[in-house]
């Protein structure tokens, strides 16, 4: 993952830091084509179901451990799942935040040019961002195998996913994301319940959507999102 | 005096360049009505996409939402009202319109990438709530269609017609050459509007936000309700392109709404030079020509293909060419969208207008030596 | 100097950012007819001010007043609309489109207003918006069929100054009209502002160049530090200690 990331970014996306917005969405939209083909033709249009280890196998009776009696099952794999991305998230969020090199990056956001001149190599390090989000985008797919059994054109259901939720939580605001990805995957879990289910049919498809259409209009620049970040 | 006559002069050439279309197609094995109806009807898609993408600039990524909305709404209009195909254009435009006004509302309140992925998302909402929400109305995955009990209400004193009825203008029916005379019809329509809008004041203006949208709020004007306008209307030749779809074929599915029929238009319109009058047309065309012969292609086809070849060799060529045609052509057209985007981002027309300066200013160099 | 001629009142604006007070307590007047030129050092916060005016920054206190209606809070355009025209310090011109494309485009804003939906209407035919084009393109020299973005910065500047002068605005704001021009280019410019003056534009220049102030400026604000220290005619501020001190003299 961190190679293909570093090898899109290098020899394609990096072209583009200069062109406009429309045409840096249009190619990595084409390249997502031609990913999603080439997964297609090697592994087939269908699911391929995938389960976890065995060792993780099976649920945990949380009820009983807080106490509870047994109304809480859940099963292991969800909870190591929330686990590992809750650290995945620390660090992802320790590394911009308190190293240089985040700095750097979140300077570079905002002011590529300027952080040029400094004599830093801006280009590099993105580079490396690059990667890292394709790293992280690859083990959060490898995590949710087991869950949701995967096929070719799942990456572009997330990517519609993921886009949406960075635009609610605010472009460039890593805790923006977090919290908008919990706010619209509870409301999802909330809206996928029975009860809610048969007070509006299909509401658990577009709930999504509709909150999203609301923080928008209510904070244009998403939850956290600052002036000035991503902006034309 | 002199922009007027050019005005009618292109609308002459290009009126008798799409009517005779399936003459100087036949050719090439496209001069058949089902390709020729695409032709007309993706160019119709993509000079609206253009009026947006090309004179502003905004990139929408959701613009098959408005297409499908315009296949249900005039499918609708078939099954309960008549199955003159006119009240069903009508009505899938008038629909596409306020849908788009609705979502060009909220998505417009942000520009550049975020516009894009605003409008992405309503056209993937869309598209869930045409697959399973609105079943009633859709009638999901099956997708909808005509049926003999359908009430049909303007036409029932005039016919009792056993089995399905096809679509009509006034008693024509539109399947086959007819269906194509029509479409093609409302595209010289539609491309007139799309000239006069890029010619007009409005256009201008539209240009203006496009180039620098601080000097256009500086300068006084209001640039909201423009795109707003800009994007109703391009919604609206979407609708009218999804209607048309219906017409020739009466029925509406939800895979008319998935993102990549919305990525294909873009494709279309940035292949045939974005912000140009002809390059979205041609754009289209292309696109609709290539797919039908390379995704028409299989193994035995390719091989009697290259069988002039020596065996060996032949293997070889099916090899390396097989994964791009057949069910594998949207890997070729992934592979297109790149290859447009990085050497040829203004698109043929660009291209045309490149070579031709290149080889004018070839020719005048020596004029100049000689002085 | 009676109330009526006031043209642009700034009334005790204040703008902070941050810790920062980019202006403070900023009472100006200007008169109408009248060049008026503010200078200062860098940071003394003119660009504030122009950007205060023009609705692009709200002010934390205080009113902009245009005659006789309240500008603070309205968006850009309506102020554009009320007569306010602005030149900026990097040209903000439409780069892809023809010279006569964009002294157009103002014109349109001028005579159809905020918004018009006109979309059969046929440019080629509106006359009135053509000739008046021409006639302004000719005036500062430049060519009608030039692409805007091949143009040089001189040519630049050049052509905004047009398309703000296109649309007869009651005031004309002008950030640094001058800079990075060369010394024959300055002058003509000069001449050139001069020649709207005999016209009765109303002014408000911010400049850097002493030469172009003391050319054109009937009065002068001298900004420091978010504040006006001095004022008065090109003489009396020339004579003024305090200016001298701050910024004349150094």
């Amino acid at each position: 993952m961190l190679l293909i990331g570093l090898a899109m970014e290098r020899g394609l996306i990096r072209h583009f830091y200069k062109r406009t917005h429309a045409e840096q969405i249009l190619v990595t939209f084409g390249l997502a084509i031609v990913i999603q083909e080439i997964i297609k033709a090697n592994f087939g249009a269908n699911p391929i179901p995938t389960s976890a280890p065995d060792i993780v196998a099976g649920s945990a009776n949380i009820g009983t451990f807080l106490g509870l009696g047994d109304a809480i099952v859940y099963p292991w794999w969800r909870l190591i799942y929330l686990t590992f991305s809750l650290m995945i998230l620390g660090g992802v969020f320790a590394f911009l935040q308190f190293t240089t090199f985040g700095m750097v990056v979140r300077a570079g956001m905002h002011d590529r040019d300027m952080v040029n001149l400094l004599g830093i190599n801006v280009e590099r390090r993105f580079t490396i961002v690059f990667g890292l989000a394709a790293v992280v985008a690859g083990l959060a797919g490898v995590m949710y195998a087991p869950i949701l059994p995967p096929d070719y054109h799942i990456g572009m259901d997330f990517l519609v996913l993921s886009f949406v939720v960075v635009v609610v939580g605010g472009m460039g605001s890593l805790g923006g994301a977090v919290a908008a990805g919990f706010l619209l995957g509870i409301l999802q879990s909330f809206a996928s319940m029975n009860e809610i289910k048969s007070l509006f049919p299909g509401i658990d498809q577009i709930i999504i959507y509709l909150v999203a259409v609301v923080i928008l209009l209510v904070r244009p620049r998403g939850l956290m999102g600052r002036k000035g970040v991503m902006e034309d | 005096m002199n922009i007027m006559k050019s005005e009618i002069g292109m609308m002459v050439v290009f009126t008798i360049v799409i009517l005779t279309m399936p003459l100087w197609l036949a050719p090439i094995g496209a001069g058949y009505p089902d390709l020729l109806q695409k032709f007309a009807i993706f160019g119709l898609f993509a000079i609206g996409y253009n009026i947006l993408f090309g004179l502003t600039g905004y990139l929408s990524f959701g613009h098959a939402a408005f297409l499908g909305i315009g296949s249900y709404a005039a499918v609708w209009s078939f099954k309960l009202l008549t199955m003159n195909v006119l009240p069903a254009i009508l009505f899938g435009v008038v629909c596409s319109g306020i849908f788009a006004f609705c979502i060009g509302y909220v998505s417009l309140r942000r520009s550049g990438i975020y516009f894009s992925i605003l409008t992405l998302a309503f056209a993937q909402m869309s598209y869930n709530l045409a697959y399973s929400v609105l079943t009633p109305i859709t009638n999901g995955e099956t997708g909808l269609q005509l049926t003999i009990n359908d009430p049909r209400i303007l036409d029932a004193a005039v016919t009792s017609a056993t089995g399905l009825p096809s679509t009509t203008l006034f008693g024509l029916s539109m399947s086959g050459y007819s269906g194509f005379y029509f479409c093609a019809v409302v595209l010289i329509i539609g491309f007139f509007i799309a000239l006069r809008i890029s010619r007009s004041p409005f256009g201008l203006v539209l240009k203006g936000i496009k180039s620098n949208q601080t000097r256009m709020k500086y300068t006084g004007f209001n640039t909201r309700p423009y795109m707003i306008t800009a994007f109703v209307i391009s919604g609206m030749y979407a609708g009218l392109a999804g209607s048309l779809m219906a017409v020739t074929d009466p029925l509406a599915g939800a895979e008319r709404m998935q993102w990549t029929a919305s990525g294909e238009v873009v494709l279309m319109t940035i292949l045939g030079g974005a912000g140009t009058l002809v390059g979205p047309v041609l754009g289209a065309g292309l696109i609709k020509y290539f797919e039908n012969i390379f995704s028409a292609f299989n193994d035995k086809s390719l091989h009697e293909l290259f069988s002039f070849l020596p065996e060996i060799l032949e293997n070889g060529v099916v090899a390396i060419i097989r994964p791009f045609v057949g069910e594998g052509w949207h890997l070729m057209l992934g592979l297109l969208f790149m290859l447009i985007i990085i050497f040829l981002p203004g698109g043929v027309m660009k291209g045309i207008d490149r070579i031709k300066t290149k080889f004018g200013s070839k020719s005048e160099k020596p004029a100049e030596q000689s002085e | 100097m009676s109330v009526e001629d006031t043209v642009l009142h700034i009334a005790d604006v204040h703008k902070s950012f941050g810790g920062l007070h980019a202006l403070s307590d900023i009472d100006l007047s200007v008169q109408k007819g009248t060049t008026h030129a503010i200078i200062g050092p860098n940071g003394a916060g003119k660009s504030t001010l122009l950007n205060v005016c023009i609705g692009r920054l709200i002010p934390d206190r205080g009113a902009v007043v245009f005659d006789g209606k309240e500008l603070t809070g309205k968006s850009p355009h309506e102020i554009n609309q009320a007569g306010v025209a602005r030149v900026f310090q990097t040209p903000e011109i439409f780069t892809d489109l023809t010279v006569m494309d964009n002294v157009i485009v103002p014109i349109l804003s001028k005579k159809d207003g905020s918004y018009k939906f006109n979309p059969m209407q046929n440019l080629a035919h509106r006359k009135d918006a053509r000739d008046q084009a021409m006639e302004l393109i000719e005036d500062v020299g430049l060519h009608p069929d030039d692409h805007a973005g091949s143009l040089s910065r001189g040519d630049k500047r050049r052509l905004e100054l047009a398309m703000c002068l296109s649309q007869h605005p009651k005031l004309l704001l002008l950030d640094e009209p001058t800079a990075g021009m060369s010394r024959h280019d300055t002058n003509s410019t000069i001449e050139l502002l001069k020649k709207i003056k005999e016209r009765g534009m109303t002014k408000v220049v911010i400049e850097h160049d002493m030469h172009v102030v003391f050319s054109l400026a009937d009065k002068i604000s001298v900004l420091a530090e978010g504040k006006i220290i001095a004022e008065g005619t090109p003489e009396e501020v020339k004579a003024n200690p305090v200016v001298q001190e701050a910024y004349l003299g150094g």
